[in-house]
């Protein structure tokens, strides 16, 4: 089993999603959902509910015993502008996360370490510019690699159904960003430029779910996120509000194999854009996610055996490529689960994959499009 | 090693995607300007390379109205050879006086070498001057001649002598079996020659006697090849000072000129310069014979004391070289980015540029160019640099 485990974790990252995208180039990048394997599969219409996401505190509650879970992304996408086009792929790590409960209490405490945004992408493009009175060809590219990362510590309370949760996270991160320009006239020395920008932030969240009846649920989080120093170089350059979010889930389960949920949530990147457009950016937009989803069981008795997982998701990006034009992305999802180690006197599961393929399209006025498909894969491990 | 493979394959990235402008264009941000700056306390300074110091002797004969000789002086000769241990006198065979052309005017021909012997009572050094020199250089005194074939640009000439002519290079004792010489240009119309000096080293001037030494069972045959202790461009109008109001390169003895430039603190602190090119306007035409060429070298300095700047030679690309030919009044653009890039604070190199034309006291003529002080001619320096790009905005 250990060999088998060893072998997914390197074989993954062949077959697997990311971020990185064109779309992410602005503002403060491309924001992470922040969700696990599991929940992408139901287009993230059960993240509220899933305690290996980052999104609900109050959904800590959820796990029986204690969990570890990881996340591996790998990203395909072909990138298309108003006069030229791109394929790439990626790989990244955007999630763990473990917690569990606190015995003999109405607790359970767990930590995360997410993406809060993606800043990695590489842009080309050429140009003609005048120097010296001529017009000279450049070809220039721009590198980023980082992002900002959101280091979450949760507590969740279970009481007459309720379920509260709150949660501290600590924004941070830094993406090495360097440009380089060449000249199509080899006079010109390249022009070569690297700086690191870094980030600083504090948020807070609180969350809730509800048990309505024997097959229902509902969930709602709030997330107060303040501002993040922004650092170039070590010397402070700006700041910039972050956003709050909240959203909510209603879950329902008609059939005992047959799991229906969906989510919608906003944040409000909107509070950035002054600050975003003070630096010369192209500012920041509200944004809204709404998603459905489902999960059938094959056997309600090992639930979390390929369940066949199933969602639609829509969402709005928060930094445009152009002014004024706000992105949006559009993503249908599949996924299943393998239990790849159990207790040997219990038999109950210690060991799970997670499986998900996404497809996404997004796009935004001015010509600009991509389609990326998305392999996500997530490692649990109940000890 | 399927665990390995399997690694490897998912570990590759391609994030490139296309960046289209304006919008997500890599370039949006980035400013490139060009500025012109002029310099300032610009001077010259004269005397780095003597006459004596030159890698060429220029031979001329009325060129720019100026007639120049080349002299030589060899070490002392010695007239015995070991073998097997012991001294034994040499016997001389034949003598081969050698100059090494280096460069001529190719639409002048019929010109003629002469190799004139001069005697021991002049001295022969740096204080020796043309009118001293030229007194000798009478017909008793020359000791051969070379035509320089019309189609000969650079080459060995030679005089060599046997038999009876050994005479004329024969020692008396006052002469300590020193061969002193002077060279002189025969041509039916002005112009001038460069051979190689000693200073030049192999292909300098050349005294090579064959001897032999009489055993009484054997012949020793030996070459014994004298080396040149000094050799100098004698000419009969003394080199005017450069110009206080000019900036002078080249001349016998050189001249170099030391540019400085006021970089702005924006530009030399934060931004990258991209290009940098050094604008010079000739004040006069720059004078050379046809055919022969000089090259304009400009070097940073890693500080500035003056004549005594230390040159940054250290990286063969920091030097900037332009050819030169005689005639040019064309402004000069002299590419300079390799040292500009130096100039800022961390790497502590000032902002001037020191301008030299090389081979330095090896070149008929002389470059000038307007300074700081000449109207509508001042030297500059254009700059074209990339402001901070900011990274932040995106």
């Amino acid at each position: 089993m250990r060999r088998f485990l060893l072998l997914l974790l390197v074989a993954i990252p062949a077959v697997v999603q990311a971020q990185s995208s064109e779309f992410g180039v602005n503002g403060l990048g491309l924001s992470s959902r922040q969700m696990s394997p599991r929940a992408l599969a139901s287009g993230g219409s059960f993240a509220l509910f899933d305690p290996g996401s980052a999104v609900n505190p109050a959904a800590v509650r959820e796990y029986g015993r204690f969990n570890a879970s990881f996340m591996l992304l790998q990203n395909y996408r072909s990138s298309t502008g108003p006069a030229s086009s791109a394929s790439g792929r990626d790989t990244r790590f955007p999630l763990m996360a473990v917690g569990g409960p606190i015995p003999h209490t109405s607790l359970a405490l767990g930590a995360s370490f997410a993406t809060y945004t993606d800043r990695d992408f590489s842009l080309a493009a050429t140009d003609t510019i005048a120097l010296n009175g001529a017009p000279v060809p450049v070809f220039d590219t721009l590198v980023s690699n980082g992002g900002l990362s959101d280091i979450g510590l949760v507590a969740a309370y279970h009481k007459s159904g309720w379920v509260f949760g709150s949660g501290l996270h600590i924004i941070t991160g830094s993406a090495r960003l360097s440009l380089k320009r060449n000249f199509g006239d080899t006079l010109y020395q390249p022009v070569n430029q690297k700086a690191e920008i870094s980030y600083a932030g504090a948020g807070f969240s609180a969350g809730m779910m509800k048990t309505l009846g024997r097959r229902a649920a509902f969930a709602a989080f709030v997330r107060l996120d303040g501002h993040a120093n922004v650092d170039r170089d070590s010397s402070s350059v700006a700041e910039v509000d972050l956003p709050v979010s909240f959203g909510g889930a209603l879950r329902w389960r008609p059939a005992p194999r047959l799991d229906l949920a969906t989510a919608v949530s906003s944040t409000r990147w909107g509070s950035a854009d002054t600050d975003l457009r003070g630096l010369g950016g192209t500012g920041g937009r509200n944004t809204v996610d709404m998603s459905f989803g489902g999960e059938w069981l094959r056997d309600v008795r090992t639930a979390d055996h390929l369940p066949l997982r199933f969602g639609v998701h829509y969402r709005t990006l928060p930094f445009p490529v152009t002014a004024g034009a706000q992105p949006h992305e559009l993503g249908l999802s599949l996924g299943t689960g393998l239990v790849v180690a159990r207790e040997v006197s219990t038999r109950v599961p210690t060991g799970l994959v997670n499986l998900t393929l996404e497809h996404a399209r997004r796009s935004a006025d001015g010509g600009y499009s991509e389609s990326a498909w998305m392999f996500a894969a997530g490692v649990t491990v109940r000890p | 090693m399927l665990a390995l493979l399997l690694a490897t394959a998912g570990c590759s990235e391609k994030l490139t995607a296309p960046g289209d402008c304006p919008g997500s264009c890599p370039g949006d941000h980035l400013v490139v300007r060009d500025t012109l700056i002029m310099a300032e306390r610009d001077s010259t300074y004269t005397g780095f390379v003597t006459a004596a110091e030159g890698t060429r002797l220029l031979v001329s004969n009325g060129f720019n109205g100026v007639h120049s000789l080349g002299v030589a002086r060899f070490a002392p000769f010695q007239d015995s050879i070991q073998y097997l241990d012991t001294l034994r006198a040499a016997i001389r065979d034949s003598v081969i006086l050698t100059v090494t052309l280096q460069s001529r005017d190719p639409a002048v021909t019929g010109l003629t070498l002469e190799f004139f012997r001069l005697p021991a009572e002049l001295p022969l050094d740096s204080t020796t001057t043309y009118a001293a020199a030229s007194a000798y250089l009478t017909p008793d005194r020359l000791l051969g001649t070379v035509a320089i074939p019309d189609n000969l640009t650079s080459g060995a000439l030679r005089v060599a002598f046997a038999g009876a002519d050994l005479a004329k290079v024969a020692f008396a004792p006052a002469d300590s079996n020193v061969l002193r010489l002077a060279y002189r240009l025969a041509s039916p119309a002005p112009t001038g020659v460069a051979i190689a000096s000693g200073a030049a080293g192999a292909v300098g001037p050349g005294f090579l006697t064959w001897v032999h030494a009489v055993l009484p069972d054997t012949t020793v045959v030996q070459s014994v090849p004298r080396i040149n202790l000094f050799s100098a461009t004698l000419s009969d109008v003394a080199e005017a000072l450069p110009s206080p109001d000019l900036l002078t390169a080249g001349g016998i003895p050189a001249a170099r000129s030391i540019l400085r430039f006021s970089v702005p603190l924006h530009i030399s602190d934060s931004s990258q310069i991209v290009r940098a090119t050094l604008v010079l306007v000739p004040a006069s035409p720059v004078l050379a014979i046809p055919g022969d060429s000089a090259t304009l070298d400009v070097e940073g300095v890693f500080s500035d004391l003056g004549p005594k700047s230390p040159r940054i030679q250290t990286t063969p690309t920091l030097i900037t070289r332009r050819l030169v030919t005689g005639g040019e009044t064309d402004t000069m653009l002299v590419d300079v980015t390799g040292v500009a890039r130096l100039w800022n604070a961390a790497a502590g190199i000032p902002a001037a540029l020191i301008v030299a034309l090389t081979p330095e006291a090896s070149t008929f003529g002389r470059a000038e160019f307007g300074s700081s002080r000449t109207a509508g001619a001042q030297p500059a320096i254009r700059l074209t640099y990339a402001l901070p790009y900011p990274f932040e905005v995106q």
